[in-house]
């Protein structure tokens, strides 16, 4: 799934490292327009529901931290 | 009952007295009848429409709830991950039907009797959307649904908020409206200044400024030419005073119940780009349609789909600012839409979107253009060269929303450079007709008020603390001051909303 996670960031943003990147919001590296773009990707390719209310920066500042939110929402 | 009248003071001192009577466990049940009174006095088919959304969404969001809980438990019995996302599907399935019917039940009942028949119950904007913001949030889980009908509607139907919002939240309200709350003398003091500061805005500011904006709207020689430059400023300015105003008497009404409603303004003159002025001005309608409509567009499938295809044909840089333009585009029309059907309304909601989006896109651009002839960009002047273009911006928009037709303010802009009236430069007493002159200081007087009220919460100051430093007698003589002002030349307004602006809505 991680796979997965990583192949729909790096379509959205190819010139960002995912796999090391860990500040994605804090440092300034993705912008509203992106999460707003990544979000939807997740919720149609793994089948969840990431509403308004999970739009946090710690969500989003590492692909791990996404990885740990889908997982926690698939787990629901 | 217009809350600028004599009956809706009496009211009020009577239901104060009433609920710090009450036991404090059943203090909301003094709320409930107050609700039910206030709505009544508006007549009894209003009501109906109010019962309606009341029973549909209560009924809807306990529903889901429902429906959340039957899933629960069946998801203790799925032993694989594919049965655990089959149960959750399903469940997802069945509160989206019952979530269908509800909000297309509700906005169809807002649209027919909005747009079709012309005859909007009392506040119907304000609590269908409420209500449909309430269920929705239940659908995400943010809060479980509330069991009881009667508190339901404490919360929907809130007295105060009945005519223009403020669009309030129940997770944020529930605690204040049912818990009850001990008699407070300065809170009822806090309570009753913030009223009579929402007065002296509302009756002595905004209704003197409305003769400035009636007469040059009017026709004939007060208007066009010169005349628009007054457009881009006085509207604003008046529809402040008269917003803001009511959200000053409906919090300082709620806060002496010890309710804190949620706040519509922060300073909105203090906004740099049109963009900061929407998260000053209007905030819970703001909030209201970046919740429910800006992200689930955005982050829906239809969007992202065109986004998808769009990456492919298109820089990524640019496609994947596509599902949010489309979301922007969504929202700005449904905010023109809700103002008014007429095609005005939505010109002046384009007309957001497209200042909006064209900062957001000029941005690299400005600040090299800053760079090159050497701007700070924090500097003082600077800063306020961005406040007075955003106001003049906004001034020049208004003109498309309160214009009687799309073609009368194009008429209206363009007769800035056809009409030549200039002449009347030399006279600006000329420039504000309507007015007498000791009409003009008092209005230019409440202004002046208005900006050191607000130069004080910008500052981060509480104003009720400030207040308290300044001498007894000075501070009870301002008070007298503007009670004196509001008496002597305030206009309560003729029918029972109290001509407010926003009460049209």
């Amino acid at each position: 799934m991680m796979e997965e996670l990583l192949n729909i960031l790096s379509e959205i943003r190819p010139d960002v490292d995912f796999e090391k990147a860990d500040a994605l919001i804090d440092g300034g590296i993705l912008d509203s327009f992106d999460i707003i773009s990544i979000v939807g990707e997740i919720n149609n390719a793994f089948d969840v529901e990431i509403n308004v209310e999970y739009l946090l920066p710690e969500n989003f500042n590492s692909a791990k931290a996404i990885y740990e939110l889908v997982c926690k929402l698939l787990d629901e | 009952m217009s809350i600028l009248s004599i009956r809706f003071l009496a009211f009020l001192a009577v239901l104060l007295l009433i609920y710090y009577l009450s036991p404090v466990r059943w203090r909301w049940v003094v709320l409930l009848f107050a609700n039910i009174i206030f709505y009544l006095s508006a007549g009894v088919k209003n009501a109906g429409f109010l019962a309606v959304t009341t029973v549909t969404a209560w009924g809807g969001a306990r529903l889901v709830e429902q429906i959340n809980e039957k899933y629960k438990e069946l998801r203790k019995l799925c032993s694989t991950k594919e049965e655990k996302q089959e149960n959750r599907t399903s469940c997802v399935k069945q509160k989206k039907k019952v979530m269908t019917v509800i909000l297309f039940f509700n906005l169809g009942l807002w649209i027919l009797m909005k747009y079709f028949l012309k005859a909007s119950p009392l506040g119907i904007s304000f609590y269908t959307f409420i209500a449909m913001g309430y269920c929705i949030d239940v659908y995400r889980g943010k809060y479980p649904a509330e069991k009881n009908l009667c508190r339901f509607f404490v919360f929907l139907a809130f007295f105060p908020q009945m005519l223009q919002g403020p669009f309030s939240r129940y997770d944020r309200m529930k605690d204040d409206l049912f818990t009850g709350h001990p008699f407070s003398s300065d809170r009822l003091g806090e309570g009753a200044l913030r009223m009579l500061w929402g007065f002296f805005k509302k009756m002595v500011v905004a209704e003197k400024l409305g003769c400035v904006t009636a007469s040059i709207y009017a026709g004939g020689d007060t208007s066009g030419g010169i005349y628009v430059l007054v457009l881009l400023i006085v509207p604003t300015l008046q529809l402040y005073a008269d917003f803001s105003g009511y959200m000053d008497i409906v919090c300082g009404v709620s806060r002496m119940f010890g309710i804190c409603l949620q706040e519509n303004f922060r300073q909105p003159f203090f906004a740099r780009s049109i963009e900061e002025k929407w998260r000053r001005w209007h905030i819970t309608l703001g909030d209201w349609f970046k919740d429910y409509i800006f992200y689930p567009i955005s982050m829906g499938k239809w969007a992202q789909d065109l986004g998808r295809k769009c990456r492919k044909k298109m820089k990524p840089a640019i496609a994947r600012m596509v599902p949010s333009y489309i979301s922007f585009l969504v929202v700005w029309t449904v905010t023109g839409f809700w103002h008014g059907s007429a095609l005005h309304f939505l010109i002046w909601g384009w007309l957001n979107l497209i200042i909006i989006a064209g900062s957001m896109q000029l941005a690299p651009f400005y600040a090299k253009m800053r760079e090159r002839f050497h701007i700070k960009e924090e500097s003082k002047g600077f800063i306020l060269f961005q406040m007075i273009r955003t106001m003049l911006l906004v001034g020049m928009m208004s003109i498309f929303s309160d214009a009687p037709s799309a073609s009368a303010a194009f008429s209206i802009c363009a007769s800035l450079f056809t009409k030549f009236n200039w002449g009347l430069i030399k006279y600006p007493l000329l420039l504000l007709p309507g007015l007498e002159g000791w009409e003009i200081a008092a209005v230019g007087l409440g202004l002046i008020l208005m900006l050191i009220v607000d130069i004080i919460k910008e500052k981060g100051y509480e104003i009720y603390s400030v207040l308290r430093k300044i001498p007894m007698p000075v501070r009870y003589l301002g008070y007298a001051f503007l009670f004196y002002f509001v008496i002597l030349i305030g206009n309560t307004g003729a029918d029972l909303t109290g001509g407010f602006l926003y009460a049209q809505f």
